[in-house]
């Protein structure tokens, strides 16, 4: 195995990790561009070192394993497909809102917001309470969640 | 001179043939949809085509004339019905493609009951065996998956017809779509080898996250795509990097063939491992098992429901055939390294999914986290590595498959007319306003709390059955603690319905045609077969048959 | 056979009652009655020997592979639950054709009605424990609906849904224990268990398990709430559900399981005889404080089940056969009195003891059922409540170890049994004065007197209560039947009498007499006494205080887990794919032997070229700038596979990545120049080392695989065969388009949907959000 060449996986795949967790849609297909040739590269070497061209007929001990090749080759293609697909999709995001960032989603931020509204409002009873010294109030529960937004 | 002859290749295509309909049909939908308004200019010369090719095939393969070759049968139907639909419909395209699509899944289904019965019986089980140089899979588990996907598409496709036309969002490639999705599953379920179980899964994938942003003028229809085709872009890059790594150490793509080097006592075990969990992050992903769930609720929310309800049941299907294959084939040296894993995701899958459903306002991502539920469930006859455990997988599957559609088709019908996220809230009072669309929801929820005598029961008796039967006590108790947890969720949807009072300004729900037919039958299957589920359960256990 | 004629035909008239119930109106209960009726007809004639010995044994498959069997075995213990399912189910419906109004959905209700009276049937006559549970979960969800029938009231819907979550819950439990047990024993068979009676751990949290969910279903503290809870249901249905059968369910699965277990696990009699000790002295209490008629009534069931429990849960024959004994004595008076109060709410238009006077006068004839109904209840001579509660008392004191506890708690809970029947006599039908009601009291004169046969069938219950006390024999056969089923023939010598002499267990059951009397006319000196015991926590807070406190959790949990953001999704995945194997890997890590740094010199300086520009693509800030250095970083691709013998490769890269780069800058065109800058939901940190894991974990890996790297013989084979069998030298092509021509085909199907989806995505017009949700 040849350090330079791992080395290089290792840095295109934490090239492409960083970018990965980016909210610009165009820097996420950028980032998946640069995860599929650490890919490409890592299946190449999943051979062997570098050999001949593998051409039948040829020694098997001296060529490259030819497997991994054809595997690198379809990766290749399928890695081009998805980047234009994800371009796609970036641009139409851009048109619809002159934007091409990736939101939290709607329905999670408001549960993390009710959450919070209950912390406030178990705080405030707290006080009252406190400052009634009563026992806590037994309204009645239905079945619903605890923290509605 | 050459013979030519010699290089032509010596192709199982009965191993495909259910794939090979659908690829059929997605090609004369793409054709048609080129064509525009001289799609006759397609159907027919496509239509003679199918029928000639069914010509040839009588006369090929059949062995007399009172048992003739059911393919060239199929085909001949269909390619007469290719024309006769095109005349037929002419004046409305986008039934006419419905229509197509559904001819194409259902001769699929068609098929691979045939597979069953000529190609793959043998008498009293599955006969397990691979074609095409290995990488295809002729056995049980494949047969079954098809049964399966092939089942949940021709349900969603008219469940859901109504719907997309009503939010105009439906396009001539949405049916290629789901039939290329479909045939991806299919594919993943029957692949033995790495290469084409990968490719299957993007085919299936790729088409997916499409789909899934398919509602194109709805931002969290975009959002989802984009989270569900990142994440699941990064998950595939995973898992081929486990293949990859798989390779190196055992010189082998073909799954059968990775366990035999993995036997062998010089095998880097400790490379393999890694590899397993490699490919343990890519399936879970696809299965949605804890903590790979994260994209599930956001997806289930966003995707147009009718593509929620595919996604639920048939992809979860090919998921798990290929987490089955995948550990119990090749990775089965492992067995003592990925079962404790395995099972402790499946365990947290469980309870994280039946947690955090509770508190669910909208009833899709209620439904999104107790698919990660059920996820769980399934993974129990995985880690139960025993026949008995392989086929409750299958099973619980397809009653998980038939339900989540049921109950998302009940969804479909109250969304159509409202254009907005149903809130448990929509269902106030439902049981008296629409009594009908009540009873076909409340009997989806009561299957997939597992309560009897409704398939889902049958579904988790088999799973919990399988888990006692090898020792998973703790699994199997952690199973129907979160069970029940999750039937009061399901239960206050219920009680949403039958208890409450309606409100003013309820959605009503709109039926059509399709929607009545398509979830008519998926909840006739699931009293039907939650009463006597011996039929395909018998099947299931006879395709405890793995091709190794 | 004749069993399963039976049941089927229960489940045919449901389905009947179900599609016909608008036509026939109030007959439909009547309809209906014909399943119990056809029940007490068969076990008629198997008292009267007609049938032959096996007739009521049989055994049908349902799902065998799972073993799912109906094996259908009605011994002596299920005919006594067969009598009181049947033999009362006739005589609740025919009441409720008095006791509803005619309305739409009464075919609904009988349905209901006669699939929970199938359900029970099944439920006490089947030897499969999963059949079983099943019936269970069916009594459950048809109770749950009975409860609910007057669904307009808000506290019939509560109460409905709190009494099928627990008992659903308890049912779940039930399932767990059972299959723990029956995986242990080895069987699904009940009588197998019993034999095997397992004792391993599994086994005895599998028996936990049981207890819990039967003591769900019977209402035993501290689960009970639920059962005063469901009164709001019509009277029919408490008479029958919540009395005489349906609560007996857990009690018939203990009285089961006691016998054989009681003996082999040691903490099972203690426990199951404590639940049931417990609950019968809070249930009574409780009672005395009940202003609502049923709740009383509620309260005094829940004592009663806990009376019955702590006689059936030891699984002492002698035990057993009191137990069994009360089972037939409370059935027959408590649906007596629930029948017998449901007359009078439905014709004074109240329950409230304070607000019903003079009913004697206006009713005596249910007035005289529910006096003699209560009279037994409290254990007086000649009725049949008597005769129980003597078999009770001799029972209890003749066990050894714990005997007298349990005597000291029968006798109390008798005490408290005669206070709230003398509550409930005096609060239903005494002429009270005007400090004793409120002020909005029913005048006598405004109640209506019952409809000619409404109050029939309180009227048969009493003169059974009345007949087995005096002419003991029929019952005594039916119970030693049931004895003799659970515990064996030696149960077979022990018989009921009327009068067992003047002994001890005379004298505790007229003190317990006259202590009601004294507890139910001066309550409040008793009342000083309770307060000094600690209040008892209320189970309902609990229960409402955990279903709050569950959601308040969940809710956090999901919010902490699942905050929605796409990059932290990213990072979670990531992060998993680190620690898991990662750990394990670092550990004594073995780098290659013969490790090369670089083959050539070529190789260092395209590799560098390729890394810079991948930075360079990740720093900078402008759109295209980023572009053109991924180009960069592809080309140098291509030249690293020409380097490393992979000449297709480099090929194919060149074409894709020439496409790619117009493909971006095609789109990149039209998007702003500049990268905005945007906030982040987590720390700059947590990405560096993310990324910076992901990058080494890969780079080691790559290492450690090289080192283990075994040739496959996978390549060897294909240069062998690529010639001969693909025709064509270039091995990767041949592959490509021969040997895997399949993966090539997927190849293309994949980037088939890639340029729909592309499609899709570019020419569709844009439009306003259809869900006018604007971006924060």
């Amino acid at each position: 195995m040849i350090l330079v060449l791992a080395c290089t996986i290792g840095a295109l795949y934490t090239i492409g990790a960083w970018l990965l967790m980016q909210r610009s849609l165009t820097r996420i297909v950028i980032g998946l561009a640069i995860l599929g040739h650490g890919a490409n590269l890592l299946l190449l070497t999943a051979g062997g070192r570098a050999g001949g061209v593998p051409i039948a007929g040829a020694d098997p001990a001296t060529t490259s394993d030819p497997l991994p090749q054809a595997l690198a080759l379809t990766a290749i293609v399928i890695t081009f497909g998805v980047s234009g697909f994800l371009l796609a999709m970036a641009y139409r995001s851009w048109r619809q809102r002159r934007d091409d960032t990736v939101e939290d989603d709607l329905e999670d931020r408001r549960l993390a917001a009710a959450v919070r509204r209950l912390d406030q409002d178990r705080a405030r009873r707290e006080t009252r309470e406190a400052a009634h010294g009563e026992i806590a109030d037994q309204h009645e529960v239905g079945v619903g969640p605890g923290g509605d937004g | 001179m050459t013979d030519l002859t010699q290089f032509l290749p010596d192709i199982a295509w009965s191993s495909v043939a259910p794939e090979i309909a659908m690829t059929v049909a997605v090609v004369v939908l793409l054709l048609m949809t080129v064509a525009g308004r001289r799609r006759m200019w397609v159907a027919t010369p496509m239509g003679l085509a199918i029928a000639g090719v069914g010509v040839a095939l009588l006369v090929v393969e059949s062995t007399s004339p009172a048992d003739p070759s059911l393919p060239g049968l199929l085909a001949i139907v269909a390619g007469v019905a290719l024309v006769a639909l095109t005349f037929g419909l002419a004046g409305v395209p986008r039934a006419l493609h419905a229509w197509i699509a559904g001819l194409g899944a259902g001769a699929a289904l068609v098929l691979t009951a045939w597979q069953i019965f000529d190609v793959a019986w043998t008498g009293s089980l599955f006969a397990a065996s691979t074609t095409m140089e290995g990488s295809v899979a002729m056995d049980g588990l494949a047969i079954f998956t098809r049964i399966t996907v092939y089942l949940s598409t021709l349900l969603v496709l008219p469940i859901g017809f109504a719907y997309v036309r009503d939010r105009n969002i439906h396009r001539p490639e949405f049916e290629p779509l789901l039939l290329l999705s479909a045939v991806g599953m299919a594919l993943l379920g029957a692949a033995n080898d790495v290469i084409t179980l990968f490719i299957a899964l993007e085919v299936l994938s790729i088409a997916l996250y499409v789909l899934t942003g398919s509602a194109r003028r709805d931002r969290r229809s975009q959002e989802a795509a984009v989270k569900y085709f990142v994440l699941g872009a990064v998950a595939s890059a995973i898992l081929l990097y486990g293949f990859a790594l798989s390779y190196i150490a055992t010189g082998s793509l073909e799954l059968p063939g990775i366990a035999l080097g993995m036997a062998d006592p010089g095998s880097p075990l400790r490379l393999l491992a890694v590899s397993m969990v490699l490919v343990l992050v890519g399936v879970g992903f696809k299965v949605a098992l804890v903590p790979f769930q994260l994209w599930v609720p956001d997806v289930y929310e966003g995707a147009p429901t009718n593509v929620t309800a595919f996604m639920g049941a048939a992809t979860k299907a090919a998921g798990f055939a290929a987490m089955l294959r995948l550990f119990v084939v090749a990775w089965a040296p492992l067995a003592d390294l990925w079962v404790p894993i395995v099972a402790v995701l499946a365990g947290l899958s469980m309870a994280y999914g039946a947690w955090a459903a509770l508190v669910q306002d909208d009833v899709k991502r209620l439904l999104a986290y107790s698919a990660v539920a059920h996820a769980g469930y399934a993974t129990i006859g995985i880690v139960s590595l025993s026949d008995a455990g392989l086929s409750a997988t299958m099973w619980y599957l397809f009653t998980y498959a038939i339900t989540s559609i049921t109950a998302l088709g009940g969804i479909i019908a109250i969304e159509r007319r409202n254009h907005r996220a149903v809130s448990i809230s929509d269902l106030n009072g439902l049981g008296r306003t629409s009594p009908a669309l009540a009873a076909v929801m409340s009997l989806a929820l009561l299957s997939l709390a597992g309560i009897p005598p409704t398939l889902g029961f049958e579904g988790k008796l088999g799973v919990f059955t399988a888990g006692m039967l090898s020792g998973l006590t703790w699994l199997v108790v952690l199973g129907v603690v979160t069970s029940v947890v999750s039937a009061f969720y399901y239960l206050r949807l219920m009680g949403a319905m039958f208890l409450t009072d309606p409100a003013p300004d309820a959605p009503v729900p709109a039926y059509s045609h399709g929607w009545n037919a398509g979830v008519t039958v998926a909840a006739g299957l699931i009293v039907y077969l939650g009463l006597q589920p011996s039929i395909l359960l018998d099947l299931a256990e006879r395709a405890a048959v793995l091709a190794r | 056979m004749a069993v399963v004629a039976v049941l089927v035909l229960h489940g045919l008239l449901a389905l009947a009652a179900g599609l016909s119930g608008r036509r026939l109106g109030r007959r439909v209960l009547l309809l209906v009655a014909c399943g119990p009726l056809a029940a007490v007809v068969l076990l008629v004639a198997h008292a009267l020997g007609l049938l032959g010995s096996g007739a009521l044994a049989t055994s049908v498959s349902w799902v065998p592979s799972i073993g799912l069997q109906f094996d259908l075995v009605l011994d002596g213990f299920g005919i006594l639950f067969w009598w009181l399912i049947a033999g009362i189910g006739l005589l609740v419906m025919v009441y409720a054709t008095r006791y509803f109004a005619p309305r739409d959905d009464l075919g609904l209700f009988a349905s209901m009605l006669v699939l929970f009276a199938g359900a029970m049937l099944l439920l006490t006559s089947t030897d499969n424990v999963l059949v079983l549970f099943v019936a269970w979960e069916l009594t459950s969800i048809t109770s749950y609906l009975l409860i609910g029938f007057d669904d307009h009231r808000a506290e019939a819907r509560a109460s409905a849904l709190q009494a099928l979550l627990v008992t659903g819950a308890g049912g779940l439990a039930l399932l767990g224990g059972l299959l723990l047990v029956a995986g242990s024993a080895g069987t699904t068979s009940l009588t197998g268990i019993l034999v095997v009676a397992p004792t391993d751990p599994a086994a005895q949290a599998g028996f936990a398990l049981v207890v819990l969910g039967a003591a769900t279903k019977s209402a035993q503290v501290p689960v009970h709430f639920w059962l005063p809870g469901a009164m709001s249901a019509p009277t029919p249905v408490s008479a029958y559900l919540h009395s005489a059968t349906m609560v007996k369910a857990g009690i018939y699965v203990l009285a089961r399981f006691a016998p054989a277990i009681g003996p082999v696990v040691g903490w099972w009699a203690p426990v199951v005889v404590g639940l049931g000790g417990v609950t019968m002295l809070l249930g009574g209490w409780r009672a005395l404080r009940a202003t609502d008629l049923k709740e009383l009534l509620a309260y005094g069931t829940v004592s009663q089940l806990g009376f019955i429990v702590l006689l059936v849960g030891h699984g002492d024959p002698e035990l057993v056969h009191a137990g069994a004994t009360l089972l037939l004595a409370h059935a027959l008076f408590k649906a007596t009195l629930f029948l017998a109060v449901g007359v009078i709410d439905h014709q004074a238009g109240t329950r409230d003891l304070r607000r019903l006077t003079g009913i004697a006068r206006r009713m005596p004839t249910t007035a005289l059922a529910l006096l003699v109904a209560a009279a037994s209840m409290a254990g007086v001579i000649p009725l049949f409540g008597f005769i129980a509660k003597e078999a009770a008392l001799e029972s209890t004191l003749h066990v050894g170890f714990g005997g007298p506890a349990m005597t000291a708690v029968v006798v109390v809970g008798s005490v408290l049994t005669a206070a709230y029947a003398l509550r409930l006599v005096w609060g239903s039908l005494a002429t009270k004065g005007p400090d004793e009601v409120d002020d909005d009291v029913v005048e006598p004169r405004e109640v209506a007197r019952p409809a000619p046969g409404f109050e029939g069938p309180a009227v048969v219950l009493t003169i059974l209560t009345v007949a087995f006390g005096v002419w003991v024999a029929p019952a005594d056969a039916l119970v030693v039947g049931a004895t003799t089923a659970l515990v064996g023939p030696e149960a077979a010598d022990i018989h009921l009498r009327l009068w067992h002499g003047f002994g001890l267990p005379l004298l505790l059951s007229s003190v317990a007499l006259v202590g009601g009397w004294v507890v139910w006319r001066w309550p409040g000196s008793v009342r000083r006494v309770a307060v000094v015991t600690a209040r008892v926590p209320d189970m309902e807070d609990v229960y409402r205080g955990s279903l709050r406190g569950l959601l308040a959790w969940a809710d956090r949990i999901t919010a902490v887990v699942q905050p929605g953001s796409l990059p932290l999704y990213g990072a979670v995945v990531l992060s998993t794919v680190l620690l898991l194997p990662g750990v394990a890997v670092l550990r004594n890590l073995a780098l290659p032997e013969g490790l090369v740094v670089a083959e050539s010199g070529l190789q260092v300086a395209i590799t560098a070229i390729v890394v810079g520009a991948a930075i360079g693509a990740a720093r900078v800030r402008r759109r295209l700038s980023a572009v053109l250095l991924l180009g960069a970083v592809g080309y140098g691709m291509a030249v690293l596979f020409v380097v490393q013998g992979a000449p297709d490769l480099a090929l194919t890269q060149l074409l894709v990545e020439t496409l790619s780069l117009a493909m971006f800058v095609l789109v990149l065109r039209r998007l702003p120049e500049r990268f905005e800058s945007t906030p982040w939901r987590f720390g700059r940190p947590l990405r560096v080392v993310v990324s910076l894991g992901t990058g080494i974990f890969v780079a080691v890996f790559t290492l450690v695989a090289a080192a283990a790297n075994r040739q496959g013989t996978a390549a060897a084979d294909f240069l062998e065969r690529s010639l001969p069998e693909g025709g064509g030298r270039n091995v990767v092509n041949v592959i490509l388009t021969d040997f895997r021509a399949l993966d090539t085909l997927g190849e293309i199907t994949v980037l088939v949907v890639a340029a729909i989806g592309i499609a899709l995505m570019v020419r569709t017009p844009v439009e306003p959000d259809e869900r006018g949700e604007v971006g924060p």
